[in-house]
């Protein structure tokens, strides 16, 4: 018998609490309100246990780098092709017809990434003295969440990058990204684009599923529908400080309505009646 | 199905108010309670004594006085929630 805390436990549940202790004593990440993708945060991911019948929640660095790099050379690659991020569409062929670096990973390396809303700025243009519109924007912030939740999964890859000039290793990952919704055409305005969320038996089947290159793209390009989202303007002080606040912007036009009431998605895979 | 995790949640504790945010590490729920003060944040779990006795404990090891009365609490909370 061994003591825990002063409490009589029995011995795989001590070696179960110091694992655990090492595990939280990594978890870093804990307490941040808003992870800016650029500065490359760590961020909490699910991975499957390798007898695929549970998940662990581990934290791991947002901007995805693949196998061996050393510094100088994972910041040049992160900052060719800012891998914060996959298109669902382009998992195996890449938008020029070549086998697309993500392939492995989709097929074996395939994590969800925990979050509570994402951040999207809504571009408009700024006008010129006559009041003609000028190619500058003002970017409006809004954030988006999952109506009634707390939380959602977003599906991710993953991958252990060895760092080659100190033979550290970091799990580095990137977020699936599919097309807007019709909500997110007018908050994403810019790209048209928005992380690809996932229904509870969708985000399973995504981490846990031996599945074809088909059903994981399918997957990957889930659509969730605009009227299960919610969103609010916010200052722009969540990008330095971190801090969300609720923001009003008069100026700014109201979302539109009645694109989101008729939308058709191509890839709703949402129970219908959430 | 995953078992849903609890959503970030706020309890009075000796009229101060704390905020608490549950994870999953390993097969351990964990909360994280934060004082939103100088006092560091408590990590705390249900470990598994003798005859399957549970109690709160933190980790990592010395704060069990603390562990006990929040764990508490939040057990209360999860159990109205469902009620």
């Amino acid at each position: 018998m061994c003591y825990y805390n002063g409490q009589k436990v029995t011995r795989s549940e001590f070696i179960q609490l110091k694992q655990l202790e090492k595990a939280v004593r990594n978890y870093d990440f804990l307490n941040v309100e808003v992870h800016n993708g650029f500065n490359y945060p760590l961020c909490a991911i699910a991975v499957a246990t390798d007898d695929k019948r549970d998940f662990e929640l581990i934290q791991a660095q947002w901007g995805y780098v693949p196998g061996k790099m050393g510094t100088d050379e994972a910041i040049a690659f992160r900052r060719k092709l800012t891998t914060l991020n996959f298109k669902g569409e382009n998992l195996f062929v890449s938008e020029s017809g070549k086998p697309s670096m993500w392939r492995n990973a989709a097929r074996e390396n395939r994590c969800l990434v925990f979050s509570t809303g994402i951040i999207e700025s809504q571009h408009i243009p700024k006008l010129g003295k006559k009041g003609q519109e000028l190619k500058a924007t003002t970017k409006y912030p809004h954030l988006v969440g999952l109506k009634g939740h707390e939380y959602f999964w977003m599906p991710g890859l993953y991958s252990d990058w060895v760092n080659q000039d100190t033979g550290e290793v970091t799990r580095t990952f990137a977020i699936g990204i599919t097309q807007a919704n019709e909500l997110m055409k007018q908050v994403h305005n810019s790209k048209l684009r928005m992380p690809c969320i996932l229904p509870d038996n969708l985000a399973w089947e995504w981490l846990m599923g031996d599945l074809t290159d088909d059903r994981i793209t399918e997957i990957a390009m889930t659509q969730i529908p605009s009227r299960m989202l919610e969103e609010c303007t916010i200052g722009a002080e969540y990008r330095l400080d971190g801090i969300i606040n609720k923001q009003q912007y008069d100026e700014l036009p109201r979302i539109k309505q009645e694109s989101i009431d008729s939308e058709i998605l191509d890839f709703d895979h949402w129970p219908k009646e959430i | 199905m995953m078992r849903p995790i609890e959503p970030p949640f706020d309890l009075f504790i000796e009229s101060k108010m704390v905020r608490v945010v549950e994870y999953v590490i390993g097969a351990k729920r964990v909360f994280r309670v934060d004082y939103n003060d100088s006092k560091k944040p408590l990590t705390i779990t249900v470990a598994i004594g003798p005859n399957n006795k549970k109690f709160w404990t933190s980790i990592p090891e010395g704060r069990q006085a603390e562990a006990v009365q929040i764990g508490r609490l939040i057990a209360d909370h999860i159990r109205d929630k469902q009620i």
